[in-house]
């Protein structure tokens, strides 16, 4: 898998890439992926109001419920949840497609005809994932604070500037980009595991199955273990640099 | 003259030995078919030649140049210099019949678009087809998708043309069609072209030689017309599908 990694980077530099390929990946990871986005983002950010709301209204904390939903989701939720999704949505179609195409010839195809599969395969794939993630991060950021801020006001009965003022001094841009950072390196994890999988598939149908269930177990187990590997990078960071 | 020859060629898979010192020469404009049983290495011997598998041991010469002595990028005009016809086709599902055949084109870079779409209409037409280039793989029969892959095998003009056990799954009405294609177009073109099959009559069709390919190597090769009238006892045991013999499985 890191030679993959770095057959792609080096196909990157010497050739660039080739931009029908990227406009459909790009198509496909991002613009299709916002529907689904768009309603776990929502959700999520509703179940957490729901979740921390009462008791911090309890407890006289209304005036950081706002904080904590953007902290939450700008820091955590947004990027795993998006993570997920590609996991699910763009990580096992990678893998199924790619392997459909290893097990009917397609890839030895390619290669006889000149092209290199890694360069019109993968390099897109990965890019499409690592430019639309964080992307997509920002938008869920957006939705998931909404559908918290919906629940906040509407039904817990929070001030409605409270929770914007909360969530404007407890949020700071660092929050925000280290979720975009390591969203991007989500992104790249599900290309390259999708990709990989399905270059390595061997057999028929099975062999398609076989690769797509082990592409999504070994995506989301990569993605959680290097979630807090990125988290400690950034604690680190904040520490380096006096947040706390 | 050898254009092409593979010298003690060895490949095994773990414990499973499949080529065992195969050699393997063929002349330039001919073709030669491989005949053999089932599993007996002969798909394992092409994707060798092709460049598609690593041989474990052994000298592949092309064009009188030794394949292991090539650097990666001349090793790659080498093999740009060849088209295949897989057994399944293999074309490309997600895209349409034009894209297909325009493929190989494309990825040379120097053809505009007007000259690639010409090639293509005539390439489709070289086999056959017109009118097809807008439908998508799945639309296809399988005599089709064997014509359009083989229009896309030489839409370039390889040297060399492969072809995968390219009967199989046809009927014989289609299954001659393809043979008399793959004849008229080695008449036209003049590359030389190795044809995996183990189908006796498609072989009488399209082979100027032929080699029996059992038990690791390629141990008879003749001329056409003298392997069917052979008395070798693995030939006649092939040709009269006889399972007792020296051919085992």
């Amino acid at each position: 898998m890191t030679l993959l990694g770095l057959e792609s980077f080096i196909w990157g530099l010497r050739s660039g890439i080739k931009i029908p390929n990227l406009g459909r990946c790009l198509l496909s990871v991002g613009v299709q992926s916002l529907p689904i986005v768009s309603f776990t983002a929502l959700f999520t950010g509703m179940v957490l109001v729901v979740q921390v709301g009462n008791q911090f209204m309890n407890l006289g904390a209304e005036n950081i419920i706002g904080g904590v939903v953007g902290l939450s989701l700008t820091r955590e939720m947004s990027p795993l949840i998006v993570a997920f999704v590609l996991s699910a949505r763009i990580g096992s179609s990678m893998a199924a497609e790619i392997g459909t195409m290893k097990v009917t010839e397609q890839i030895d195809a390619m290669q006889i005809l000149g092209a290199n599969p890694v360069r019109e395969l993968v390099l897109p794939r990965i890019l499409a994932c690592m430019i639309f993630t964080p992307l997509l991060v920002i938008y869920s950021n957006a939705v998931g604070i909404f559908g918290g801020y919906i629940v906040a006001v509407y039904q817990i009965g929070v001030n409605p500037e409270l929770f914007f003022q909360s969530l404007t001094q407890m949020v700071a841009p660092h929050d925000f980009w280290s979720g975009l950072i390591k969203s991007s390196g989500f992104g790249f994890l599900v290309a390259i595991i999708g990709c990989h999988k399905g270059l390595q598939t061997q057999g028929g149908a099975k062999g398609v199955g076989t690769a797509t269930t082990e592409s999504v177990v070994l995506m989301i187990t990569s993605i959680l273990v290097s979630n807090y590997f990125f988290s400690l990078a950034f604690f680190a960071w904040m520490k380096w640099n006096g947040y706390f | 003259m050898s254009i092409l020859s593979m010298t003690n060629i060895c490949k095994s898979f773990g414990d499973k030995v499949i080529l065992s010192n195969l050699s393997l020469s063929v002349n330039e404009g001919e073709t030669f078919v491989i005949l053999g049983p089932s599993g007996c290495g002969k798909s394992v011997t092409l994707r060798i030649l092709t460049g598609l598998m690593q041989a474990d041991s052994g000298t592949l010469s092309i064009d009188g140049k030794n394949m292991a002595e090539l650097s990666k990028s001349q090793k790659s005009v080498v093999f740009r210099s060849m088209g295949m016809l897989f057994q399944n086709a293999a074309l490309f599902d997600s895209m349409s019949v034009y894209e297909n055949v325009a493929y190989g084109l494309r990825q040379i870079g120097t053809f505009k678009e007007n000259e690639i779409r010409d090639t293509v209409l005539k390439n489709l037409s070289m086999v056959g087809l017109t009118s097809i280039e807008n439908l998508m793989p799945s639309e296809l029969s399988g005599g089709m998708k064997k014509r359009v892959g083989l229009a896309r095998a030489i839409a370039t003009r390889p040297r060399f043309i492969f072809y995968d056990e390219p009967t199989t799954g046809l009927d014989p009405i289609r299954a001659t069609e393809i043979d008399l294609l793959i004849r008229k177009l080695q008449n036209e073109l003049g590359a030389t072209a190795i044809v995996i099959t183990h189908d006796l009559k498609s072989a009488l069709h399209v082979a100027d030689r032929v080699g029996l390919h059992y038990g690791g190597q390629i141990q008879t090769v003749a001329n056409t017309n003298d392997f069917f009238k052979s008395s070798d006892p693995a030939i006649r045991q092939f040709l009269d599908g006889n399972p007792i013999g020296p051919i085992t499985a």
